[in-house]
């Protein structure tokens, strides 16, 4: 509210209604290699990895697939098997990506992979960023880090971004005690000043179970009101420390790195057992799903193969990658995932939205917005193609979540009109 | 287990491809349609009262409006434009609202005339849904009260008596010196309703008047004891006045459903009342009849133990148009600001604009005046309350 000031770092915002069904309710599901897998060489729009392995090659699980020509995305193999070759697939994000297609042996020939156990302390920050980047762990803002003492507070995130999605919050109440120990090891080898720990106040056992192990350590449990979009870490950051991110900026412009629970995981994976990233974790949501809930699946699978250990419900109609206000549709079951994709939702109606009308000017979009954009405004510049004044809208600042079209009464796409003119303001 | 080799047969559960939207995949649920229904549903309250407080047949004149806004409606489909959403409760709301602020004996010509003028001129003409600068139900209301200039200052404004609620005749009147409060004063037999002016048209000439014009003022005491019913009968609406503007409970209630269903904010309505009570609480006014000194702070002011600074407040609040004005017609999101903080100013300016207008002679229609003034100043108010980004 405009007059009541700012009391949580930023304003705007909506609850959302909490999930039903709770996929968090449940510990992650673990499930089998399929018989083949075709794991992508790009996650997003990055150029894709170069492919390592002649069609022929025996792969065991941690085989280094690809690599980029910067070194930095590596695409590690899942599953024991023999590479069958490099075609293209279809990810959410992207047509015609190249993927590595893996024949896997029969589940009696697949052998954990021996990882030497690391029980000490963590490298200094250099070299845990290249071990990081060495086993594909995604950090953001991974060259920042690297420089010591940049990290001045931590703030570990064990909230989902996109509403209903669970991984981060499932993730951490089915590690608790490892990830706990991995903040106190990070913490050390970045020599942060403080970490903070967030949950949803939603979640009032998860944070009675990580302050029962705050003593001796050097973080604290924060529980916050989740209130749409507080998970994105600009906000976290303006909540916890009071600092705006700038609008270029990056969180470590103030200071702070968020680190979400699930990368923290992929993390302490590569440090303390030298296990590169193959697998990830999904949510699977919607009611064409039997059991929704969260699933550990190996890089690679297509969406079908991964609604299927869920089991279907109904004939799918609509398939959602992503938050259920900012992501994307998917065009059918052979769309290859990423191991960025975390929620997918499978739904047996597409329900339409009524067409665009006039904006009826309430408002909506601009007190819902978490930056206090105008994206009404800036929606007019984008439908004219008008972008000479928009600078000064800062469409930069938008963060992609999709708020403003939430709420606007007319069904006008906001949200793409924004990202339209960043792009113009970008290039322009 | 299936793979993208297997895409020329597609198992019988899995269509070839899936709906191709954008997101958002929810919503809030908001919609023009719903915006304006419920602008039209929240006169329902005051539908209601005024059919108790001046008869069911008065309801004939909103039916006038509606027909005329439709009318309007069906020429503008036809030959100036075609679409939009929200069109029939857009236009409803429109009839229903402009009836409202006309005198219950008005008869159906004016209401038509205004419903018709309201939907061309103001919605179409101005711009459409989304666009126009002014609110079309007060562009409506400007015209007709242009036009039939008599037909909105009647000699008298009637309101049903004791007993005869809801089903008496407006004609049978008698005007009232007789007329103590609706508890009070039965009505005489053969009358069914009393004649009392409206609250605020009495007040104004006791305001010493700031640009020429001559106030006639009496002694408070006397004007709040002979003159006015109590005012509890304002909060009931058993007072004189335009149709929407006696009842202040109704227009309360229907202000309240706007705001709890997010389609009004309460920082414009709180802003006008504020504002108001805050000037008439010290604006100087001449207590003690002709001749006597304007006093400033009247609200602190009590003569022969009775508050007349209160009573004056009070009036000024639920006396004139200025409820039906901030809660009822202002609601319409075209013609308000942005955001909370615009509302509030938007909110202050009606009132202070209201009540400057009283205090200077113009009793009758000075909420939509000051209203359509506000209208004006709106992107002013936009450009000045605009959010800082993050960040910057
Ligand atoms: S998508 Fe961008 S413009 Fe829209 S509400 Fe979110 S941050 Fe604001
Ligand atoms: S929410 Fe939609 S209708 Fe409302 S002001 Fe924003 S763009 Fe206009």
């Amino acid at each position: 509210m405009g007059i009541c000031g700012k009391s949580r770092g930023w304003r705007g915002g909506v609850f959302l209604l909490p999930p039903r069904p709770d996929t968090a309710e449940h510990p992650v599901c673990s499930t089998r290699a399929p018989a083949r897998l075709h794991i992508p060489l790009a996650q997003d729009r990055e150029t894709a990895a170069t492919p390592l392995v002649e069609p022929g090659h025996t792969v065991k699980p941690g085989t280094l697939l690809a690599e980029s020509p910067d070194g930095n995305g590596r695409v590690h193999s899942p599953v024991a098997g023999v590479v069958r070759g490099v075609i293209h697939v279809d990810t959410p994000y992207r047509q015609h990506v190249p993927a590595v297609q893996v024949e896997s042996a029969p589940p009696g020939q697949q052998e954990v992979p021996a990882g030497v156990p690391h029980t000490g302390d963590w490298p200094a920050a250099a070299e845990l960023v290249s071990l990081a980047i060495a086993h594909g762990v995604i950090l953001p803002d991974a060259a920042a880090v690297a420089r010591a003492g940049a990290v001045n507070r931590i703030i570990v995130n064990g909230m989902d971004t996109a509403p209903r999605q669970t991984v981060n919050v499932r993730t951490l109440a089915d590690h608790v005690e490892p990830l706990m120990l991995a903040a106190a090891r990070l913490h050390a080898a970045l020599r942060a000043q403080r970490t903070d720990v967030v949950v949803s106040r939603t979640r009032p056992d998860l944070a009675a179970v990580l302050r029962g192990l705050c003593p001796g350590r050097p973080f604290r449990v924060r529980a916050m009101m989740n209130r749409y979009p507080q998970a994105h870490p600009h906000l976290l950051v303006a909540a916890l420390t009071g600092c705006e991110v700038p609008i270029h900026g990056s969180p470590l412009d103030c200071g702070a790195w968020v680190i979400d629970a699930v990368t923290l995981w992929n993390l302490y994976g590569a440090v303390a057992s030298g296990s590169p990233v193959a697998w990830h974790t999904i949510t699977l949501l919607g009611d064409a799903v039997l059991t929704p809930g969260n699933y550990r699946v190996p890089v690679g699978l297509t969406v079908r193969q991964v609604v299927e250990r869920a089991g279907l419900a109904a004939t799918p109609q609509r398939i959602v990658a992503g938050g259920w206000l900012n992501g994307v549709t998917v065009a059918g079951g052979n769309v290859v995932l990423t191991r960025t994709t975390r929620c997918l939702t499978v739904q047996s109606r597409s329900g339409r939205r009524p067409p665009p009308a006039a904006c009826i000017r309430c408002g909506a979009c601009l007190e819902a917005c978490p930056v206090g954009l105008d994206p009404r405004a800036l929606y007019d510049r984008a439908e004219q193609n008008r972008f000479d004044r928009a600078e000064r809208l800062h469409p930069r600042a938008c963060l992609d979540c999709g708020l403003c079209d939430y709420v606007c009464p007319s069904s006008l796409p906001l949200m793409r009109g924004v990202q339209w003119c960043c792009e113009h303001v970008r290039s322009g | 287990m299936s793979d993208p080799a297997d895409t020329i047969v597609p198992s019988p559960a899995w269509p070839r491809t899936c709906a191709a939207d954008e997101s958002p995949f929810v919503t809030s649920g908001a919609s023009v349609e719903r915006t304006c229904w419920l602008i039209a549903a929240a006169t329902l309250p005051v539908l209601a009262a005024t059919a108790w407080i001046f008869g069911v047949a008065v309801l004939g004149q909103f039916a006038a409006a509606v027909a005329g806004a439709w009318l309007g409606e069906r020429l503008c489909r036809r030959f100036l434009v075609q679409g939009g959403r929200g069109r029939l409760p857009h236009l409803i709301g429109l009839g229903l609202l402009l009836a409202m602020t006309l005198p219950p004996t008005v008869g159906v010509l004016v209401p038509l005339v205004g419903g018709f003028a309201a939907l061309v001129v103001g919605k179409t003409l101005l711009g459409s849904l989304g666009n126009y600068l002014w609110n079309p139900v007060l562009v409506g209301w400007a015209i007709v009260s242009v036009v039939f200039t008599g037909a909105l200052r009647p000699a008298q404004w009637p309101f049903l008596a004791r007993d005869h609620q809801g089903t008496g005749s407006l004609w049978a009147v008698t005007g009232g010196p007789g007329y103590r409060g609706f508890e009070l004063s039965p009505p005489p037999p053969g009358v069914e309703a009393w004649a009392a002016p409206r609250p605020v048209d009495v007040l104004v000439p006791q305001y010493p008047p700031l640009f020429g014009g001559g106030g006639s003022p009496r002694p408070l005491l006397e004007v709040f004891r002979d003159r006015l019913p109590p005012w509890s009968d304002t909060v009931r609406g058993t007072v004189g006045g335009n149709m929407g503007e006696t009842c202040a409970i109704a227009i309360l209630a229907g202000g309240l459903c706007l705001t709890v269903c997010r389609v009004a904010r309460w920082t414009l309505p709180v802003g006008a009342l504020v504002a108001v009570a805050a000037l008439a609480a010290i604006w100087p006014v001449q207590i003690d009849g002709p001749g006597s000194p304007a006093v400033w702070f009247p609200l602190s002011q009590v003569r022969d133990g009775f508050p007349v600074g209160i009573a004056l407040v009070l009036f000024h609040l639920t006396g004139g148009g200025l409820l039906t004005a901030a809660m009822l017609i202002a609601p319409d999101p075209v013609t308000t600001p942005l955001t909370n903080r615009g509302h509030l100013w938007f909110g202050v300016g009606l009132g202070v604009l209201t009540f400057l207008f009283r205090v200077n002679g113009l009793s009758l229609g000075a909420a939509y005046w000051a209203l359509l003034a506000m209208n004006t100043l709106v992107p002013l108010i936009d450009r000045l309350t605009r959010r800082r980004v993050f960040g910057t």
